[in-house]
């Protein structure tokens, strides 16, 4: 009987203490307040996929990578390229051969130096159809010589058009002249390795911390899976002056309403918030938003409905589209209504401005518009109504958003039938090898700050079955003057022109209709300077001072 | 006894066996691929089927992955945790469950027992009232809804408690969602101790004690407890499993890097090596703890034992 009341008396009071919201403070317990320590403190919501410079393909795990080793060149906090690991570089006046002079006073965190050398054997690494790495097909992008025959397998490794010349001189040979090949240099595909390190751990290689080495401003010094990890400054770092924090100590919250709790309660210093949660924190100093490079399009199945080959049927629905109400009171995230390619903050001009800094909109938000084109489509078409299949991936935004897509769709009289699949079967159905879809919501990101990115790589007849569908002959031709070799790949001025004719004329006959442009949105405590954050290059924690 | 349990261990190890085929038949129709990142190419994608082994027939996959697994080599990870291998990736997760699972059973039957025994032995007085009315709350609240209320009463409001798993601090960081994952075995081994022990103690042969002038603490524990027990272990096995292959909704609230919450990442983004490998561990856990359970019957109750045949 009495052990009764004392357990009853332990639950009441159990209860009383979970009601009492008292909030004032409180002791810190297990959790204590971080404000204090010289360490930064992030939020992530998702893990590290790859430690593996050569084999990663996230932008988180890239961003891991960065913070360990160093590139050879890099971003300033503006966007402009930096030296890194080279000291400097210069390019061959037919844009031919890339000299880097790389700088002698880098170590690995095993004393070894850096030396050209270790970007001989990553990039050969890379290439080679026995690491099959995803990301190998920025060896083509970047026009190595050689490169497609390395990376079949039916020319030796040793004839990747790279060269150590001495130790501290690289040289890249280009079958082609590319225009954005030093930014290029600043992706982490392309850092060194250690080879005598990497061959010792084989398969073993970056898949813990011991099995890695750092040349960067940090190390990494913990990983957890599904956990956390921790990164703390490398006192070998040639530039460790520079490196004002002691270590940054990320934690994996799969929860954003837990992180924006443990933000309040001074725990996390950076985190990424939902659409749910801008609202209530929109107000906060540390509330921010920065532009993401994806843009988020509908791809148009010309071969199944051959309908969509009208450009006014196109044009109907590029105008029927309410991207604002989208962007702005569904996603709330900071995500831009996309009434353009190239996406902003991606890449800067020779007149040092941004692409869409004085670059124009194209259609825009008119049911009018829309009606009138629709009118046009079916005269010509002699068709009274239009249905189409809408794939899309099974996500929260994805939902949301195509919901919205069809019922203004729906205004103007188009019905879209919604299928909604998990995001590997939407890939694998609007794969080059299917096709198996009418109409689709895909998005592409960027791999470095140049529209060809867009343009030329995922917009270009050689590449994209849904422009060869359009396969119109003037952005064929213009395309084919921005590529790399191609007419105007040596003048800078002259191609940035052009570029924004052929989003023009890509744009006047929408092939595939853009819809928005992804942001962030998150929460920066106000004792957090320095971070850099880049819609192509990855955000950077080198420069970081906390108060 | 030895030859019964012989004869379930070996339709045990069918019943994996066939698990793991249509597992296999199952993934063979899955649309999908781990290789469709909308940049690779067609030849990159033939490129990349070949070095991961994934453009064998059918069959030939089924006979490779038997074999290497009879070695406990279930493969690598294609894509959450590239190269890595899988055992790598799902033991230090399961381990988190597990622990985490048999904090939660641990915490949830002592509480349910405490609770069904004063439930049962006071039947309709207060005692019996507060009792049902905590396992009836136990059992109707979400077990997220009760999460999410302890995350923000004691670990925001009042951070008595980690809102989030450390990995340094494992017991520490995980009170929270022990307690929010105990709520429901609390609440169910309450209600069936009680509607048992109700019945039990109503019993002639318990009358009988009575008669005989046992005391009151003797009748419950030694004649009327272990015969209510039976039901309560009927449940506890599913209940045991349900617990120790995590719970997805309580590994998400507090960040748990646990068995769940890895394999509908692995689904996702069709990792086929992680989800064989922990369909495989749920598979065996299942029929392990029903097995046990089996057995236990027998140990409980003599009179299964005998109508069982061993």
């Amino acid at each position: 009987m009495k052990k009764l009341r004392v357990f009853l008396f332990v639950i009441v009071s159990l209860a009383l203490l979970a009601s009492g919201c008292t909030g004032s403070g409180g002791s810190s317990g297990s959790s204590g307040d971080t404000t204090k320590d010289n360490i930064l403190h992030v939020a992530k919501d998702t893990d590290i996929r790859s430690l593996d410079t050569n084999v990663a393909t996230d932008g988180l795990s890239f961003e891991v990578i960065e913070t360990f080793t160093d590139s050879l060149l890099d971003y300033d906090a503006a966007g402009n390229l930096i030296p890194r690991l080279a000291e400097s570089w210069s390019v061959s006046e037919d844009g031919l051969t890339w000299t880097f002079n790389l700088r002698k006073d880098a170590t690995w965190s095993n004393g070894d130096p850096v030396t050209a050398h270790d970007f001989v054997f990553s990039w050969r690494r890379l290439a080679s159809p026995d690491l099959a790495s995803d990301y190998n097909y920025m060896v083509s992008t970047a026009d190595i010589v050689n490169a497609a025959g390395v990376m079949d397998g039916s020319l030796p490794l040793e004839d990747l058009g790279v060269e150590a010349v001495d130790d501290y001189t690289l040289v890249v040979h280009l079958a082609h002249s590319v225009p954005y090949f030093d930014q290029l240099m600043t992706f982490p595909v392309f850092n060194p390795l250690n080879e005598a390190f990497v061959t010792a751990q084989g398969d073993n290689y970056a898949l813990s911390v011991d099995a890695l080495l750092s040349c960067g401003p940090f190390i990494l010094t913990e990983w957890t899976p599904g956990s956390g990890w921790k990164v703390t400054k490398n006192p070998d770092y040639y530039d460790a002056d520079s490196i004002k924090i002691d270590g940054i100590d990320f934690i994996l919250s799969s929860d954003y309403q837990a992180s924006a709790l443990l933000f309040e309660n001074g725990q996390v210093d950076i985190t990424k918030l939902s659409a749910s949660l801008v609202d209530q924190y929109s107000s906060n100093p540390a509330f921010q938003q920065v532009p993401d490079g994806y843009l988020w399009y509908l791809s148009l199945n010309f071969e199944i409905h051959p309908e969509l080959r009208n450009v006014n049927l196109r044009l109907a629905m590029a105008w029927a589209i309410d991207r604002d109400n989208i962007t702005q009171n569904i996603m709330k995230d900071g995500s831009y209504s996309a009434y353009y390619m190239i996406p902003i903050g991606l890449a800067t001009g020779p007149d040092g401005k941004d692409f869409r800094d004085g670059g124009p909109t194209y259609y825009g938000y008119d049911l009018e518009k829309a009606k009138e084109y629709l009118e046009l489509a079916k005269a010509e078409l002699g068709v009274d109504s239009f249905t189409f299949e809408f794939l899309i991936e099974d996500s929260e935004e994805a939902k949301n958003n195509a919901a919205q897509i069809q019922a203004d769709l729906a205004e103007i009289g188009i019905t879209l039938e919604i299928v909604s699949v998990p995001k590997s079967e939407r890939l694998s159905r609007m794969n080059k090898s299917q096709k198996d879809f009418q109409i689709g919501m895909t998005r592409w990101g960027p791999d470095y700050a140049d529209p060809n990115t867009y343009l030329g790589d995922n917009f270009s007849a050689a590449n994209s079955y849904l422009i060869e569908f359009w396969n119109n002959a003037d952005y064929n031709a213009c395309v084919a003057d921005i590529v790399p070799g191609g007419a105007l790949s040596t003048d800078v001025a002259a191609r940035w022109d052009r570029m924004y004719e052929c989003e023009a004329i890509l744009m006047a006959e929408v092939p595939i209709i853009p819809i928005w442009q992804s942001g962030i949105s998150e929460l920066v405590s106000t004792r957090v300077h320095g971070l850099e954050q880049h819609v192509v290059g990855l955000t950077s924690y080198r420069n970081i001072t906390l108060d | 006894m030895v030859k019964y349990v012989l004869k379930r261990l070996f339709w045990a190890l069918v019943t994996v066996l066939l698990i793991l085929f249509i597992l296999f038949l199952l993934l063979e129709f899955m649309p999908g691929s781990p290789f469709n990142e909308e940049k690779l190419t067609v030849d990159q994608i033939r490129i990349l089927k070949e070095h991961y082994g994934l453009d064998k027939p059918f069959f030939e996959k089924f006979w490779i992955f038997l074999v290497n697994a009879t070695k406990g080599d279930f493969g690598i990870s294609y894509n959450l945790q590239k190269n890595m291998k899988v055992s790598q990736i799902v033991m230090p997760r399961l381990w988190v469950s597990v622990r985490l699972g048999l904090q939660a059973i641990g915490l949830g039957s002592v509480m349910g027992v405490i609770l069904g025994v004063i439930s049962g032995s006071n039947q309709n007085n207060w005692k019996d009232s507060v009792a049902t009315i905590m396992a009836v709350v136990g059992v109707s609240i979400p077990s997220f809804v009760f999460a999410l209320t302890l995350s923000f009463l004691l670990g925001y409001k009042i951070p008595i408690f980690s809102m989030i798993y450390q990995a340094n601090h494992p017991f520490a960081s995980t009170i929270l969602p022990t307690i929010s994952l105990s709520l429901f075995t609390m609440a169910q081994v309450t209600r069936f101790l009680r509607t048992e022990l109700v019945e039990v103690m109503d019993s002639e042969y318990i009358r009988l004690a009575t008669v005989k002038g046992l005391s009151r603490i003797k009748i419950l524990f030694k004649h009327g407890f272990r015969n209510a027990l039976i039901s309560v272990v009927t449940i506890f096995g599913p209940l045991v499993v349900n617990v120790l292959t995590g719970s997805l909704v309580i590994e998400k609230i507090f960040s748990i890097p646990g068995i769940g919450g890895l394999l509908v990442l692995a689904i996702q983004s069709s990792d086929y090596n992680i989800i064989v490998m922990v369909t495989f561990i749920y598979s065996v856990l299942y029929i392990a703890v029903n097995l046990l359970v089996d057995v236990l019957y027998g140990v409980i109750d003599p009179r299964i034992r005998v109508s069982k045949g061993a």
